[in-house]
């Protein structure tokens, strides 16, 4: 019976999930959880798999009601995310709220997930606070969240929190090769290059960006400052994020076009179309900013090397070993380390605050090569 | 039957059961049995403080059908309906979800209408803060001109944001964190009661976690109850809440005493592969330089029990550590710590961040008073600069008239009206005190503070005026086309422009400031062709000739103090010396104040 | 699919599902509308937006069965402009593609794949209310203004249907005011059924009934109800939660009692209101043979009037009401005549029909101050 269950698809989280399992054994299901922990380590399929055994307690992943769950059509059970990558708007919380105040079509438990819910406005996230402390009866609330310090200490006292610790690093190399197919040797690249950041190993691993870092290394270690070189690099990494949304937006295409062959004519087609445009849209927008918060993350690994090298560190600590004759090259101080990875961060900041990306990169690698 | 959680379950039903604020819970009860109850109560505190529950119970005693009593029956109509939220003449409202004009003006239009069952209706307003500026104004109308049958009662963990025209008009009663040894207590009982048994230990680690929060604690203690099959002992509670154990912060200490470098890529690497989040790592080892400041100034064995560990061992063994390092290494660290806490929120490479920050402080490269000291009163200036975000979050209160101490200057009128016959125990003074927070607005450090950032713009804008043409603000209005303009004509001087600010316009020109971190921006933006670029775009935009210069700012703009978050664990302990959190030791180090605490 | 049916039956039957479904919705599929042929039956239409689901059926010559997801807005829109008599929908071997033809026009839409459309609810005929149609109407719009708006209280935004003993009552409040409509049953119950209805199915249920007449049957279970006529299924979900204890804001006894004309005082009401305030507010109060009216409004004017009436009990002072929420409860009353009864100036006015007693009406009072 075990092994046909959801919940043995979930990797590196023994303890938690043995922990979620026992409250469904021993029927001390409360009404609000919060998951939370780093980026990309599994919560949300965790919480899936969670809603699913709340209603079906093998969590078998074939019934109707998992199914329901798995594919959102389940009347009981609902979803709430940003759309894209923006925030949890006060319209969807207030409409969840109408929603659990009316009875359930089955004899199960009502399921909510709020996933990453450190994006919840504060007024949206104010708004829940009464039905998250005092919901009907049989209804279990799952927020999950990868940024503590962005939900607030009045949602999170009302939940039992279930904290999930960062994939260990030989989980990850399974999960890459083993589940996204992805070669050894890239797989082992991505794993250094993240820093022990799963979620980024994954999506590093995946991207086009790997092939970019030696140009970095080269502007980074450069004698002297090259501001063509500096606004090439940056349009690379543009270029690279571009190639990616174009993907996308070839599939949204089509997905928008067979909507609307539907609902065509019908009165409400104008608002689906444009509700489905701004969806996409922030998907897209979602993809890009991952794209350069990695490539942020691929220089900083350059920067880490140097720092390995600069105190003389065993040079298995290397991520970028690919490049290490020209890292070594590199004559830096470590007060200049610090203060670009201060650089780094700002720019990660500028990208996140919607600064065009282009500058902000440009900006980046003249201040950087400055800065050396 | 639906498992109910206990802090549902153990809810307070009358005063008596309220933990922790005997200050609110006896002035109700007086004003109560002396008919003197007030039409506008503002609960302020922390989360977890017994704001609603009071507020509850305050809706029942009044309401309650055997008479108005402290001590509700709890099983009449009135009271049931109360506690089951069905009642028609208490309303219970969120801010949130309530929080526009349209709302406040039917409000208003129905508190005209007469209480069904009971006496008053009761309005209970949650997160009040969170009402739109318009909504408060008409809010105001209401609390002017209140009907006799009814109380507000506006609840918010946010009291800064509430304006003082609505404060004032209130009876404000603050809700302190409850102190870990009522706490404890508190678990302790709740955890017998409940069939559980639980060691003293952990109920003081549940207490410390829970951080002055009864619901937290609860919560915890009801997790921990089903995880352990009700018997829990302190390393469940460790293991249970993801703590990072004592063992792997104190090596990191060790190692930061011995002083290899190159150990710390190892150090951290193990911390990776054991799958620990290394936010979670730096907050702990904040937390344990803060016992190890403790630990360094308090000699007394058995207050060292109560607020760092009830064990010995533990305690010998941070007093070495305390010894190897010196107070001032100690100080530094914390401040440095506090730092990184901030700064891998948002980083790019965590990781590179903390072995950037564990290296430089083997090397006692650690920031130096003086460095702290500096950093600080470049946020204070940073204030000044017109615009800038920082000086848009100075909250109103601080321009209001000097007051003359903490208690005065609460805006209650809890002190004058609220008869206190009973006499205190031991904190009578403290009755109706403001908050630490509060306190920390009025203090006369931000109030000089302060003083210094009013007169600095105002001098500001006495040599804008006196320059007659260009005003500071219309170079701040234009800036967008400023930038924009630059972009169009040369892309590299946008890059350069964008990291600088407008500072001040004096004698017709323009300073602008640059961060230490693009210092070179400025010096590329004086180079000859693109200053002209720039002076001809100003011309453009402005419509009149500016000069222009450029600054830097020595220090980096990040804020140099922890959100206030992590190393708050216990803002309120019975005496002075348990309210040092990294933040107060930097406000004592230096007698500065946190000018900003926003990132 | 194959099949062959009449406009006229087919547009109301499409119209009747095209309710419960929804335009707000991200979910294209909800805006659709499932039409599923058997062989040798009718054609059912399904329509919902997972609150309200409705099932309607319309009689067919069914030649090859099938089913489809079409979007409803639109085929509403197609059927409704053709001419009368027999309509003719063909699906292609994928039932993607739809044709629909009348005698000369002909429309190919695009449909969505039925198994995506959310499954009809299953509701256990745990209870089963029967009810006269003319009577249930008449619950319904005696009670629906009381229905509160206020989403802050969610289990004041339905009505209550309750049996209780022999007889079956609507009540609805929105904590200003109450409005219980009572029907006599013929049979004594043993369990008592009681469902708390939202807003909006008592507004779809009022649509769906304007044609019926005889008896009709409501079954339900712990989370649904359902309502059945002969060609229309409608199910809601039911609000969550406690509907106040309505008794106990009626005053057992009042001191005062005033028999009127309902229509006399309803029109006297709007014509004094004409000078209330923004909040309705108007001023009532008795003497020996009359109810007075009076509404001023400071730096406007003033108005009043006289209305006669029978009155017992003690003289009324002067008791102030929501003049809108006191011409709702009068215009809900059958009779000619209404009695009006207080009890002092801050506890609540009472209206009620006379004759047959199946109608109470509480308004709660503006506190003067």
């Amino acid at each position: 019976m075990k092994d046909s269950s959801l919940w043995e698809q979930i990797k590196g989280h023994d303890k938690t999930v043995n922990l979620l399992r026992g409250v469904i054994d021993k029927k001390r299901l409360t009404h609000a959880y919060l998951f939370c922990g780093p980026r990309g380590v599994g919560k949300a399929k965790t919480a899936a798999t969670f809603a699913a055994a709340i209603n079906c307690d093998q969590a078998c992943g074939t019934c109707v009601s998992c199914r329901g769950i798995q594919n959102l059509t389940h009347p009981d059970f609902h979803y709430i995310s940003p759309e894209g990558t923006q925030t949890i708007l006060l319209s969807q919380v207030t409409d969840l709220i109408k929603k659990i105040h009316l009875t359930k079509q089955n004899n199960g438990y009502r399921v909510i997930i709020i996933d990453d819910a450190h994006k919840m406005l504060p007024v949206a996230a104010n708004a829940l606070l009464k039905v998250l402390e005092e919901p009907p009866e049989r209804v279990v609330f799952i927020l999950v969240a990868s940024d503590m310090n962005n939900v607030l200490s009045t949602i999170s006292s009302r939940c039992q929190r279930v904290n999930f610790s960062a994939l260990k690093v030989e989980v990850v190399r399974d999960i890459l090769i083993n589940d996204l197919k992805i070669s050894k040797d890239k797989a082992d690249l991505a794993v250094m290059l993240s820093g022990g950041m799963v979620g980024e190993a994954m999506e590093i691993a995946s991207s086009g960006l790997l092939k970019v870092r030696k140009t970095m290394v080269d502007a980074i270690v450069a004698e002297k400052p090259d501001t063509a070189r500096s606004v090439e690099l940056a349009s690379l990494l543009v270029a690279a994020a571009k190639k990616r949304t174009a993907k996308i937006k070839k599939d949204q295409e089509i997905e928008v076009k067979e909507a609307m062959s539907f609902v065509e004519g019908s009165r409400g087609a104008a608002t689906i179309k444009r509700n489905l445009e701004t969806r996409h849209h922030r998907e897209r927008a979602r993809v890009e900013h991952r794209c350069y918060q990695q490539a942020l993350v691929l220089v900083a690994s350059i920067y880490r090397d140097l720092l390995v090298l600069k105190e003389n560190a065993d040079e298995k600590f290397i991520a970028n070993v690919d490049l290490s004759f020209e890292l070594k090259s590199a004559k830096i101080e470590r007060a200049q380390l610090t203060s670009a990875l201060a650089n780094i961060d700002e720019a990660k900041q500028r990208i996140e605050q919607n600064v065009n990306p282009l500058l902000a990169f440009e900006n980046l690698f003249f201040t950087l090569e400055a800065v050396v | 039957m639906a498992y109910v959680s206990l802090y549902r379950k153990w809810r307070p039903q009358s005063f008596s059961q309220i933990v922790g604020q005997d200050h609110v819970s006896r002035t109700l009860s007086n004003a109560i049995e002396a008919d003197h109850v007030g039409h506008a109560y503002l609960f302020a505190g922390p989360r977890g403080t017994g704001k609603t529950s009071t507020a509850k119970i305050l809706a029942k005693s009044v309401n309650c059908l055997k008479g108005s009593t402290p001590e509700p029956c709890g099983t009449c109509e009135s009271c049931k309906t109360i506690m089951n939220g069905t009642s028609l003449d208490v309303i219970e409202m969120d801010a949130a979800s309530n929080r526009g004009i349209d709302e406040i003006r039917e409000l208003r239009d129905k508190v005209a209408f007469a209480a069904t069952i009971g006496r008053k209706k009761v309005y209970i307003v949650d997160e009040v803060h969170m009402l739109t500026e318009h909504a408060f104004n008409a809010l105001l109308k209401t609390l002017e001109e209140p009907p006799s049958h009814v109380i507000f009662i506006l609840a918010t963990t946010d009291a800064h944001k509430v304006p003082v025209t609505i404060s004032s008009r209130c009876q404000h009663f603050v809700f302190r964190p409850i102190s870990m040894q009522d706490m404890a207590e508190h678990v302790i009982k709740v955890a017998k009661a409940e069939k559980v048994s639980i060691a003293k230990e952990a109920a003081l680690v549940i207490a410390r976690q829970a951080e002055g929060s009864l619901r937290d604690a609860i919560g915890i203690l009801d997790q921990l109850a089903t995880y352990t099959d009700k018997s829990i002992t302190n390393e469940n509670v460790v293991d249970f809440l993801g703590l990072v154990d004592a063992g792997v912060i104190e090596t990191s200490i060790d190692l930061l005493i011995s002083g290899q470098t190159e150990g710390v890529f190892e150090y951290v690497e193990s911390l990776v592969q054991a799958g620990l989040d290394l936010r979670q790592f730096v907050s702990s080892i904040l937390s344990y330089s803060r016992d190890l400041f403790i630990v360094s100034q308090v000699k007394t064995e058995q207050r060292l029990h109560l607020l760092v560990s009830p064990d010995k061992e533990v305690i010998k063994r941070l007093q070495k550590q305390a010894g190897q390092l010196g107070e001032d290494r100690i100080r530094s660290f914390t401040a440095e710590l506090s730092t990184l806490f901030e700064a891998i929120k948002s980083s790019a490479q965590p990781r590179l961040a903390v072995e950037l920050t564990l290296i430089r402080m083997m090397r006692g490269e650690e920031l130096t008073i003086e460095a702290m000291a500096a950093r600080i009163e470049s946020l204070e200036t940073q204030t000044n600069k017109p615009g800038s975000a920082s000086s848009a979050t100075i909250p109103a209160a601080r321009i209001e008239p000097p007051r003359s101490g903490p208690s005065e200057s609460a805006p209650t009128k809890a002190v004058d009206e609220a008869p206190r016959r009973t006499p205190a125990k031991d904190n009578t003074a403290r009755d109706v005190e403001v908050t630490s927070s509060e306190a920390d607005l009025s203090s006369p450090e931000t109030k000089a503070g302060l003083k210094k950032v009013e007169e600095a713009s105002s001098e500001a804008v006495g040599k804008k005026e006196g320059n007659g043409e260009v005003t500071l603000d219309t170079v701040k209005n234009m800036w967008p086309e400023i930038l924009s303009e630059a972009k169009k004509k040369k892309l590299s001087l946008n890059a350069f422009l964008i990291e600088g600010d407008p500072l001040a316009i004096t004698d017709g020109s323009l300073t602008i400031s640059f961060g230490s971190r693009a210092a070179f921006a400025g010096k590329e933006l004086e180079k000859r062709k693109n200053a002209e670029i720039l002076k001809a775009i100003f011309s453009e935009v402005l419509g009149t000739k500016l000069d222009f210069s450029t600054i830097v700012d020595k220090i980096v703009k990040e804020p140099v103090v922890a959100k206030n978050e992590a190393p708050k664990r216990e803002e309120k302990q019975e005496e002075g010396l348990g309210k040092e959190s990294a933040l107060d030791m930097i406000k004592e180090s230096f007698g500065a104040e946190v000018v900003d605490k926003k990132t | 699919m194959l099949i062959t049916l009449d406009q006229g039956s087919f547009l109301s039957a499409l119209q009747a599902a095209q309710r419960a479904s929804s335009t707000q919705s991200t979910l294209p599929i909800l805006s659709g509308i499932k039409i599923q042929a058997e062989k040798d039956g009718d054609l059912e239409i399904y329509g919902t937006d997972l609150e309200i689901s409705v099932k309607s059926k319309c009689p067919a010559r069914v030649e090859k069965p099938g089913s489809t997801v079409l979007p409803g807005r639109l085929l509403v829109d197609i059927v409704k402009h053709m001419p009368p008599g027999a309509i003719e929908i063909k699906t292609e071997e994928k039932a993607n593609n739809i044709e629909i033809k009348s005698e000369k026009s002909s429309f190919k839409i695009k449909g969505m794949q039925p198994e995506d459309f959310p499954a009809f609810p299953d509701v256990e005929a745990k209870q089963k209310i029967t009810v006269d149609v003319r009577q249930l109407t008449d619950m319904l719009k005696g009670t629906a203004k009381a229905i509160s708006k206020d989403e802050t209280r969610p289990v004041l935004t339905g009505a209550l249907l309750q049996e209780e003993d022999k007889s079956l009552l609507m009540v609805a409040t929105d904590s200003y005011r109450l409005a219980v409509k009572t029907v006599p049953m013929r049979t004594k119950k043993t369990e008592n059924t009681s469902l708390l209805i939202p807003q909006r199915a008592i507004e779809e249920i009022q649509k769906l009934l304007i044609n019926e007449s005889g008896k009709i049957d409501i079954t339900s279970d712990e989370n649904l109800m359902a309502i059945k006529t002969a060609n229309i299924e409608l199910i809601s979900r039911l609000i969550e939660g406690q509907f106040p204890k309505y008794k106990q804001l009626v005053p057992k006894e009042t001191t005062t009692s005033a028999e009127v004309n309902k229509d006399e005082l309803i029109a006297a009401v709007k014509r004094v209101a004409l000078m209330a305030q923004k909040n309705m507010s108007i001023k009532v109060s008795t003497d020996s043979s009359s109810i007075n009216i009076v509404a001023t409004t400071q730096g406007v004017g003033e108005a009043s009037e006289r209305v006669k009436a029978k009155i017992t009990g003690e003289k009324m002072g002067e008791i102030a009401f929501n003049a809108q929420f006191l011409i709702d409860g009068l215009q809900a009353i059958s009779e000619e005549k209404a009695l009006f009864e207080f009890t002092g100036p801050v506890n609540p006015g009472l209206i009620k029909s006379i004759k047959k007693k199946d109608y109470l009406y509480l308004l709660m009072p503006i506190r003067i101050s």
